[in-house]
């Protein structure tokens, strides 16, 4: 077959990327401790903040504020988070395509999009969907002030009836193997469902009057769910990567083993060839 | 009868503490001062200290804005930013309440722009007083 130079050349090419590969896994590895110990740090705080803001809607409906408003979902904004890089496998294109799937069910057909991350963004501009903004590269120090501006927008035009639903979505990280797709609605925000059971039974008091807190609660609030989403997201991807990079690591060892099995034949046949011809030469003689 | 006490950041859980005899926070409305059998509540917080009290030692912090809830004697401090008075650098706080009140002396004109320049320094020079005054209770 393939000469035993091109098999040789082969081999060193299938180990430089392994080297590759396996040092991708390391770097995830590190990033994916210091990603998940983010994520943690703020769950407590999200899971307060939840409950503070059930809490305080059970003493509100529908009306009384314009973040409950539940209306027909003509005009619909997505907030996806997904990652700047590749190389993670499933990890953004089972979200985008979860999501298209879930939008096409709904027959939504022109969404504005607002992507947190370069892959969402190269998904959906092939699609009738429309890009309204796309943030790539943003780093970790400014990810809280860019989750601010956008949910600021997104509020605003809500309030101002010109988007009847805003959804978020995100891989949700499970653990380092799995993540799972996961679509929210994030606008209008659902008056707590089940109500949340109240430790004391005493009326809560509340400083300002709750009407006053409310507002800026619930921004904080929506704002909140969009930030830990991210952290989420970034534990996610690089759990998702480091996961694909090992298996692209033993991938390549099983492909040089063959190959090097591959190799040695090849070269024993040719020393055989070589040593017939030999004695075949010798004994014409 | 004593109070648990739990401050948590966005970043991370700040402090929690599982018998307080009182804690004061700094409510937007005023300061506001928890003792064990406090009714249900929840308040809204400025940039202010936080103190409270185990036995002899009082403990304080300066915290910028956030919630407060309380009940069932379980204090839920959810604070925007919170620091231990001992990590707190004085004269920097000092240096930032200076020039806050320098650019405040100036001018500022009506329009949205300026306003929120105005809200933002008076803001700053919130949290440098915040800070300084946590700093001294130590």
């Amino acid at each position: 077959m393939s000469n035993l130079k091109e098999i040789r050349k082969r081999i060193d090419s299938v180990k430089t990327t392994q080297k590759t590969t396996s040092a991708m896994k390391m770097v995830s590895a590190a990033k994916l401790r210091r990603a998940q110990d983010n994520y943690e740090q703020a769950t407590p705080y999200s899971n307060k903040l939840k409950r503070v803001v059930s809490l305080l809607s059970a003493n509100f409906s529908a009306e009384d504020h314009p973040l409950f408003a539940q209306r027909e979902k003509e005009r619909v904004a997505v907030i996806l988070i997904t990652s700047d890089r590749g190389l993670c496998g499933g990890f953004n294109s089972n979200l985008c395509k979860t999501l298209l799937a879930e939008l096409d069910q709904n027959k939504i057909d022109h969404a504005q999009f607002t992507t947190l991350g370069r892959k969402g963004q190269e998904f959906f501009k092939r699609t009738n969907h429309k890009i309204l903004e796309n943030y790539t590269g943003i780093p970790a120090s400014e990810h809280r002030a860019t989750v601010q501006k956008v949910v600021q927008e997104h509020v605003k035009k809500f309030e101002n009836n010109e988007l009847d639903r805003v959804y978020l979505a995100y891989a949700n990280f499970v653990s380092v193997l799995t993540q799972n797709p996961t679509i929210e609605t994030l606008l209008p925000i659902e008056p707590s469902s089940s109500e949340e059971e109240s430790l004391d039974d005493r009326e809560i008091l509340f400083e300002p009057p709750a009407e006053q807190i409310l507002d800026t609660l619930l921004k904080k609030y929506v704002e909140n769910r969009v930030a830990v989403a991210w952290l989420n997201s970034t534990a996610g991807e690089h759990g998702a990567r480091m996961t694909a990079m090992d298996s692209a690591t033993k991938n390549a060892s099983e492909l040089i083993e063959k190959l090097q099995l591959h190799y040695n034949r090849t070269r024993q046949a040719a020393i055989t060839g070589e040593l017939i011809e030999i004695i075949s030469g010798a004994e014409s003689l | 009868m004593s109070l648990q006490l739990e401050i948590v950041t966005p970043q991370q859980k700040f402090i929690e503490e599982d018998s307080v005899d009182s804690v004061t926070l700094p409510g937007t409305e005023g300061e506001l001062g928890i003792l064990p059998e406090h009714i249900p509540l929840l308040t809204s917080l400025a940039s202010g200290v936080l103190s409270y009290q185990t036995g002899n030692q009082k403990k304080a912090l300066a915290i910028h804005g956030g919630y407060a809830q309380v009940e069932n004697n379980r204090v839920t401090v959810l604070a925007e930013l919170a620091e231990k008075a001992e990590n707190i650098d004085v004269s920097r706080a000092q240096n930032a309440e200076k020039r806050a009140r320098d650019t405040l002396g100036g001018t500022f004109g009506s329009d949205e722009a300026e306003q929120k320049r105005l809200e933002k320094h008076e803001a700053k020079l919130k949290r440098a007083i915040a800070r300084q005054s946590a700093a001294s209770i130590k």
